[in-house]
Parts: C-alpha cells; sequence; structure tokens
C-alpha cells in the first residue's frame, strides 16, 4: 500500500515540475534567448541513482523527471549566428558608405564646382579684360578649393568616427569575451541537465550571438557545455578558452583594421571575416582610398592651374603667379596631452612649411623647428608659420604641425583681379608688306641668361628655313620654320604659307592685354586627355568607386538580411517556445497529475478502508 | 549597431515587422521620386545611371557656355560689321565728292566747302575704326584693344596702335572669328584709308588745277581699292556671322537632345512610379492583416 504511495506521489512530484518547465516556457515565451525547456520523465527504478533535481525516491518504481534540456538544434544556431554577422558587416558598411557618398556628391560634390571654373573660363576666354568675369574667375576657384578642403574635412572626421565606433565595440568584445569566460566557469560548476546549467548555456548563446554581430569566430563546446571561441576559424587564436579571455586589439593600417589577440607583445593577428569590424574595416579602407583619390585630385587641380597660370601675363602686364596654394599647416596634439587647447595655424603666403613643434611649459610657449626657435606667449610666428590658439593648455602639452594633405591643404592664393593671367607671354605681329598668310605659335620658354633687346623679328629665309634675331639685330636662332626656334624667354614656330621675305615682330604681352591665349589654355585643361582623363574623369572615377560599393554592399545586405531572416525562422521553429503547443504539453501534464492526486486519494481510501476492517 | 536576432517564440515577429517597414521604406522612396521628379537622388542606387546623368549635365553646361560664347562673338562680329558698314558709307561719299571735285567746274570756295566735308568724313572714319565693343574694347585693335585701335600721328594721319589678334570664339573651340585687325580693313602706311582721305584733303586745297587734278584721280583711283578692301572685310564678317549663327543653331538643337537625354536618365516614369506605389500599398495592408490574423491568439485563449 505504501508502494501504492510513492509511486503516486513520485508521479505528482514529476509531473508538478514538469508543469513548471511549461510554465517557464510559457512566461519565457518572449524572452530573448530563451530556448525552449524540454523535460525528460524516466521510470524510476530501484537502484537507480536520483535526478538531480528528485529526493532520493523511495522504494519501488514510480517516475522521475531525469533532466531538463534545451531543444536547440546546435547546427543552425551556429547558421544564425554566421548569417547574423554578414548581416551586421553589410549594413555597418552600407551606413558608413552612405556617410561617404554624401561627402562626395549632391551638394558636396566636386562636379559642380569644376563645371562652374571652366564655364567662367570659358566666359573669360571670350572677353579676357572684363573685370566682372575675373571676379566670377576667382569667387569660382575659391568655392573649387573650398569644396576640396570641406570634402576633405568630412572624410577625415568620418574616419575618426569610424575608429570611435570600432573602439566602442571593441570594448563591447572585450567584455563579452569576459562574460563568456565567466559564463564558461559556471558551467564547469553546475550539474548538466540542471536548471542551471540549461539557464547558462541561454546566457552562453545570447553573449555568442552579440559577439558574432561583432566579428566573426568559430565555436566549440566541450561536454560541459563551456564554449571556445577562435577566431576567424578553429585554427585562429583563442579569444575565450574555457574560464580564461584574451584581449583583444584592433589596429588602424591602411588596409582598414586588424585584430590581434593576446596580451601585447605576444598577440597573434587574426582575420576578420564578418561583423561589425569587418564592416569598419571595409568603411575604412574605403574612406582612405576616397581621401587619397581627393587629394590626387587636388594636387592634379593645383599643379595644372598653377603651371598654366605661370605661363600667361596679367592685366598689369606682369607674369602670372600661383592660382592655387597647395601646403597648409595641420596640427596634431601629442596623445599624452593633459588639455586640449584649440589650436590655429596659419601659413603666410609664398612660405615653405618646414614640419615643427609647439610645446607649452606651464608659462611659455616653445615652437621650433630643424632651423630655430621662438617662445614666448602665443601667438608666434617661425617662419611664416603663425600659431594662435584658445583655450587653455597643461604643462609639458606637445603639439606636431606637418603639412595638411592636398585637398585639405588647397586654398586659392590672395589675387588681385588684374592677377588673372588670361594673356598669352608673347604676341606676334605680322609685318605690313608681308604677303604670304603664315600662322604664328609661340610658346613661353626659358628665359636667356644674358637678356637681349626687344622686339624680336622672325623672318622666312628661302627653302623653308627662318632666322630670329633681336632688336640690334642680333642672330638668335635659325633653322627650319617648322620648328621651334628659341628665343629669349619664348619659342617660336610658323606654319601655312611661307613666303621668303616675310616678317614677325614677335613682342611680350604688355598691360591691358585683350589676348586670350592663357585664358584659352587653362580651358583646355577641361578636355586633356591622357591616363588620367579629365579632372571631370577622375571626379567621376572617384564618386563610382564609393557609389558602386554602396550598390553592392546594399544588394548584398539585403541579401544577408533574408538569409539571416530564414535560418532565424527555422531556429524558431525547432527552438522556439509554441504557445499552443505548451498549451497542450500542460494539459496533458496537468490530467497525468491528477491522475497522480487520485491514486493517492485512492490508496489513501483504500488504507483507511483497511484500517476500518481491523476495527 | 545592429541587434541580433535571438532565439524565441517571437522572433518572427521582429522578422515580419522588418519586411513590412521595407515595404513602406520602398514606398517612402517613391514618394520622394515623384515629388521631385528626380530618380537619382542617392547616387547609389544606380551608380551607373548616375555617372552618366553627371556626364549629361557636365556636357549641357559645356554647351551653354559655348553657346554664350558664340553668342557675345556674334554680337562683337555685327558691332564691327555696322562700324564697316559706316566706314564704307564714308568712302562712298568720299569717293562723290572727289569726283565732284575733279570735274572742274567748282570754284576754290566750293572746292573748301567740299574740303571741310572732307575732315568731317576723316573723323567719321576714325570713329568707325575705333569702333568698340560692349566692354568697350576697341575692336579693330586686335589684342590691345584698351587703347584705341588708330590713332593722329604727327601729320594728322590716323596710325593703327594694335598688336597681334582680338578675342573671338575660341572658347567654343572656333578658331579664326574674331574681329579682323585693322590693318586688313584699312590699310596701313602710305595706302591706307586714312592717308588716302587726307590726300583727298590735301588735293582739295591744292590751287595748281593740274596738280590737283593728277592727286584726285591718284586718289579716286585708291578710293576704290580702300573700299573694296572694307567690303571684302565685310562679307568675311558676314561669313564668319552666318558660321557662328549655324553653330548657334547647333548648340541649341544639341542642348535641347541633352536636355532630353537627361530626362531619360534622371527622370521618374511616373505611370510605374505610381503603379508600383499602389502595388506596395496592397502587400502592406495584405501583410498586416496576414500578421495580425497569424499572431492574434493561442490555444490558451479556448481554455476554460
Amino acid at each position: 500500500m505504501s508502494d501504492l504511495l510513492s509511486i503516486a506521489q513520485s508521479g505528482v512530484r514529476a509531473y508538478a515540475r514538469a508543469l513548471d518547465v511549461v510554465a517557464d516556457n510559457v512566461a519565457n515565451a518572449a524572452t530573448p534567448g530563451h530556448v525552449r525547456r524540454t523535460s525528460t520523465l524516466v521510470p524510476a527504478t530501484l537502484g537507480g541513482g536520483p535526478g538531480p533535481l528528485e529526493l532520493e525516491p523511495v522504494g519501488g518504481s514510480g517516475v522521475r523527471l531525469q533532466s531538463i534540456g534545451r531543444a536547440l538544434d546546435a547546427l543552425q544556431a551556429d547558421t544564425l549566428r554566421r548569417a547574423e554577422g554578414d548581416v551586421a558587416a553589410l549594413d555597418t558598411a552600407q551606413r558608413w558608405l552612405t556617410s561617404i557618398q554624401s561627402s562626395l556628391t549632391g551638394t558636396a560634390g566636386l562636379d559642380q564646382p569644376l563645371t562652374a571654373i571652366f564655364d567662367s573660363l570659358s566666359d573669360l576666354t571670350s572677353d579676357p579684360t572684363n573685370l566682372a568675369l575675373r571676379q566670377t574667375f576667382l569667387a569660382r576657384a575659391d568655392a573649387l578649393a573650398d569644396r576640396f578642403n570641406a570634402s576633405a574635412a568630412d572624410l577625415s572626421r568620418l574616419q575618426g568616427d569610424i575608429g570611435s565606433e570600432a573602439d566602442v565595440e571593441l570594448r563591447t568584445l572585450n567584455s563579452l569575451a569576459s562574460g563568456l569566460a565567466d559564463v564558461n566557469a559556471q558551467l564547469r560548476r553546475a550539474p548538466s541537465g540542471s536548471i542551471t546549467s540549461v539557464g547558462l548555456a541561454d546566457e552562453r548563446d545570447r553573449l555568442l550571438a552579440h559577439m558574432s554581430t561583432i566579428v566573426g569566430f568559430d565555436v566549440q563546446f566541450d561536454s560541459r557545455g563551456q564554449a571556445t571561441v577562435r577566431i576567424p576559424d578553429s585554427a585562429g587564436p583563442a579569444l575565450v578558452d574555457g574560464g580564461q579571455a584574451s584581449a583583444a586589439r584592433l589596429l588602424a593600417v591602411s588596409t582598414g583594421l586588424e585584430l590581434r589577440i593576446g596580451p601585447q607583445g605576444g598577440d597573434e593577428g587574426a582575420t576578420i571575416t564578418s561583423g561589425i569590424f569587418s564592416g569598419l574595416s571595409m568603411a575604412r579602407s574605403m574612406t582612405l582610398q576616397a581621401q587619397s583619390r581627393l587629394d590626387q585630385l587636388a594636387t592634379n587641380v593645383a599643379e595644372d592651374f598653377n603651371r598654366l597660370h605661370r605661363n600667361g601675363v596679367d592685366l598689369l602686364g606682369a607674369d602670372g603667379e600661383a592660382l592655387f596654394q597647395t601646403t597648409a599647416p595641420a596640427i596634431a596634439a601629442a596623445a599624452a596631452n593633459g588639455a586640449d587647447a584649440r589650436l590655429g595655424a596659419t601659413l603666410a603666403d609664398g612660405a615653405t612649411l618646414i614640419p615643427s613643434t609647439l610645446h607649452f611649459d606651464g608659462s611659455n610657449w616653445t615652437l621650433s623647428n630643424s632651423s630655430g626657435a621662438v617662445t614666448g606667449a602665443l601667438p608666434l610666428t617661425l617662419d611664416g608659420l603663425t600659431i594662435a590658439s584658445a583655450g587653455a593648455a597643461v604643462n609639458g602639452d606637445v603639439y606636431r604641425i606637418g603639412p595638411a594633405s592636398a585637398a585639405a591643404a588647397i586654398s586659392l592664393r590672395p589675387l588681385t583681379l588684374q592677377q588673372v593671367a588670361t594673356s598669352a607671354r608673347w604676341l606676334a605681329e605680322p609685318a605690313p608688306a608681308n604677303t604670304g598668310s603664315a600662322r604664328v605659335e609661340l610658346q613661353a620658354g626659358t628665359a636667356f641668361g644674358v637678356p637681349t633687346a626687344a622686339p624680336y623679328t622672325l623672318s622666312v629665309l628661302a627653302g623653308g628655313q627662318a632666322e630670329l634675331r633681336d632688336g640690334l639685330g642680333a642672330l638668335l636662332a635659325s633653322g627650319p620654320a617648322s620648328g621651334w626656334l628659341s628665343g629669349d624667354g619664348f619659342a617660336v614656330r610658323l606654319s601655312g604659307n611661307l613666303v621668303e621675305g616675310d616678317s614677325f615682330r614677335v613682342e611680350r604681352s604688355g598691360a591691358d592685354e585683350g589676348n586670350n591665349g592663357n585664358a584659352a589654355a587653362m580651358l583646355s585643361l577641361r578636355d586633356r586627355t591622357g591616363p588620367g582623363g579629365t579632372f571631370a574623369d577622375a571626379h567621376d572615377a572617384l564618386v563610382s568607386s564609393v557609389t558602386v560599393a554602396l550598390a553592392e554592399a546594399r544588394n548584398r545586405a539585403d541579401i544577408a538580411t533574408r538569409n539571416r531572416n530564414g535560418a532565424a525562422e527555422a531556429l524558431q521553429q525547432s527552438s522556439g517556445v509554441d504557445l499552443n503547443t505548451e498549451a497542450a504539453e500542460m494539459l496533458k501534464l496537468q490530467q497525468a497529475y491528477q491522475a497522480n492526486a487520485r491514486i493517492i486519494q485512492t490508496a489513501r481510501e483504500t488504507f483507511e478502508a483497511i484500517l476500518a476492517a481491523a476495527r | 549597431m545592429p541587434t541580433p536576432v535571438y532565439v524565441n517564440s517571437r522572433t518572427p515577429i521582429p522578422v515580419q515587422a522588418g519586411r513590412m517597414a521595407a515595404i513602406e521604406e520602398r514606398m517612402a522612396e517613391l514618394d520622394r521620386q515623384i515629388s521631385t521628379g528626380d530618380r537619382l537622388l542617392d547616387p547609389s542606387q544606380d551608380p551607373a545611371g548616375a555617372n552618366r546623368a553627371a556626364m549629361l549635365a557636365r556636357q549641357d553646361a559645356r554647351l551653354a557656355a559655348d553657346s554664350k560664347a558664340v553668342d557675345r562673338n556674334i554680337g562683337r562680329l555685327t558691332v564691327a560689321e555696322s562700324a564697316i558698314k559706316t566706314a564704307t558709307d564714308a568712302l562712298l561719299r568720299a569717293r562723290d565728292l572727289a569726283l565732284a571735285a575733279a570735274n572742274g567746274t567748282y570754284s576754290p570756295e566750293d572746292r573748301q566747302a567740299i574740303a571741310r566735308e572732307v575732315s568731317v568724313l576723316q573723323t567719321q572714319l576714325l570713329d568707325s575704326a575705333n569702333a568698340r565693343d560692349e566692354s568697350g574694347r576697341y575692336i579693330f585693335a586686335g589684342s590691345r584693344g584698351g587703347t584705341a585701335a588708330y590713332a593722329l600721328d604727327a601729320d594728322g594721319v590716323a596710325q593703327w596702335q594694335g598688336m597681334d589678334n582680338a578675342s573671338g570664339a575660341e572658347a567654343a573651340g572656333l578658331t579664326g572669328l574674331a574681329a579682323p585687325r585693322g590693318p586688313v580693313l584699312f590699310g596701313e602706311g602710305n595706302t591706307s584709308a586714312f592717308a588716302r582721305l587726307a590726300a583727298l584733303h590735301t588735293a582739295l586745297v591744292e590751287p595748281d588745277s593740274e596738280t590737283r587734278n593728277a592727286a584726285l584721280a591718284a586718289v579716286l583711283d585708291g578710293l576704290d581699292a580702300d573700299r573694296n578692301r572694307l567690303i571684302d572685310g565685310r562679307s568675311a564678317i558676314g561669313a564668319d556671322v552666318a558660321r557662328l549663327e549655324a553653330e548657334s543653331g547647333r548648340l541649341s538643337d544639341a542642348r535641347l537632345a541633352m536636355a532630353e537625354a537627361l530626362a531619360n536618365v534622371r527622370g521618374v516614369d511616373l505611370t510605374a512610379a505610381f503603379a508600383e506605389l499602389s502595388a506596395l500599398q496592397l502587400s502592406l495592408s495584405a501583410a498586416q492583416g496576414s500578421f495580425s490574423r497569424i499572431y492574434e491568439g493561442s490555444l490558451f485563449d479556448r481554455l476554460g
């Protein structure tokens, strides 16, 4: 009879526990990371050890709750983690590429100012002495330089922001890794199949899922459920091994980001295959690429315009000067500085930038370079470099001043309207008596060491020959008329109908010259062909490299998200809580519980009947 | 920062919400396109199309600049043309006067009066030769348009002060269309139209009839040559203007074609956009309806 009681008692106990599991499932139906619990009921046999959740079963047989399990499909969970890493990588890349794109296109694009400067050069070629058009040209050259500066500033800010996000994610990864190591340590102590171990496994999977969004890894579980995480695969360095977590560090390199795992000095490189790190790495390398292309374009624009502008003659009759300034100082604060004083550096027009150091000793600033130093209160000037400040500094603060990147440095030099050199440097005038219609071509050349007397006369000789004489009649050059003859600061050649005896006066352009030769030469930069193509081609290549990468990242992100969702749904089918199933399970267990309770009652009645019979 | 999808029974909910959000996002994008009429607000939606649109826009700006350069040059040549016409008229009048003076019936006083008129004609010719364009530059002075093309020398004869050529339509890639240099139209030195009128003036006040008549005959021959030079110059300008106008026509046709091409690349196909928009609206409401149906309740609701 006591057997009957104890059997029914084991049933009531086991089913009550199983009902607890159902209640737990229902309660956690919407808890992120809760994997459906399963309860395993087995016959309680004599001599069998007790389950971890059972008291020692008394005698006979009955039922016991052997273990609580997690209905997790490990393979699907792994697939979901990998899919999650891809989504995070592409989402991140997409997010940053959108920012890079907006710093280079639309209203921030270089396309419009580049078109505008050539527009105004076209106007200047039509009407080279017009002051309003010269004003427009200078304003547009200034706007072009500003746009370069703005894009360069945007890109370097983005680069900084990418670095900050990487730092935040790295800290998260390190804290997740130590969290996982803690969970591993607890899993080692928790009895397997217990409610504790199941809860810890949930926590472990949550940490792994979060880690998978940061970086791609390989995970192995031992019999106790402890996770060993290696990056990027089972041959890589271990981030978490049992209760040990190694520190991860990120290095900014020219190809993006490099992940290193282990203590400094003894660390190992780990390839980044997916996750936010992968997206950030791609964004970083794309930004670097865009920066270098932008700098290249700025350098080309400045050098080409400067070279051509120097060849011309301005409205005052002087040689053209450089149009764009191409060097500017950039201040870098030392990492150990105690305060962040806001410093401004300017370089005098025409001065060469010498890398300098600025040091604060608590009361005075010292600005020094390889050739000397000045000490005192700011502003300080040394070799054309002026440093001014706002804000406080702390004793020992050091700043380094070096050249800014080409796109950040480009600026319009302070030119007056008259200083726009639109005229070619040399002009030719046919003699009144000429009978032929030969065409004279002139180009600026190097001046002679000993100056010669202007004006110069180019005469056509017999047999297609020509000679060049200076104002005093001294012969400067002679040779075939179709070849370049070098004069004092110019070279000249003839083409077309050459008649012996024809001559041409060659003279340097003077003030208020209406010639448009140099404006037309600068305008022809619009069509310059070559390996790099035109400025517009270089600009298009810069923009396309970003837009194409963004379009691709967006498409791949769509596909990755769909994959991830598929994997999530598949995992949900096997591992999630389904309320209908739980309800049915609850009814089943409830009935079993009631049946067992009834048996206890029956046993009691039977027992009482026996006692009554004995009275 | 992306949040990972964790396992739980409500996982399909964020997944499906994401799908609905994607539909809504596409609808918002269509709405933006319809309201702005621009398909390429985000270049990465169609990098090749955006690149082509940029090239077309650039080409269009270039055509506009070329067109401006051509128009400016046409304006300048038109001024030159009317100046030449005035100069030709002056020379024609001078020829009539020389012919009249040569027939011998005029008294010295009459010739004095004719000489006074010739002086006026000399000024008229000088004014025409010193014609200015809309920027105030002397048209016939070559590149030295800042100063008068012709200035009187010590003998009172106008001499060319210019140098080289003036600016033409080089900005539009057309060379040789600048206003002609002064000497091409008015001659140079002793054979210039100015020297001719001065000679006429001298001849008219010459008392000796033989010398006078010989001088007048020489002037008459020369005047014909001078007038022909101007007429040649004028017809050359006429040809240049015709060429520029043809170019101007080509440029406006090209701009029209460019605008059409740009509209094709950038423009939104409104019919397609509206059709897609209503299709998306339908899918969105269907998705919302089925979602709420499916997740309405569970077996627990039916348990007594």
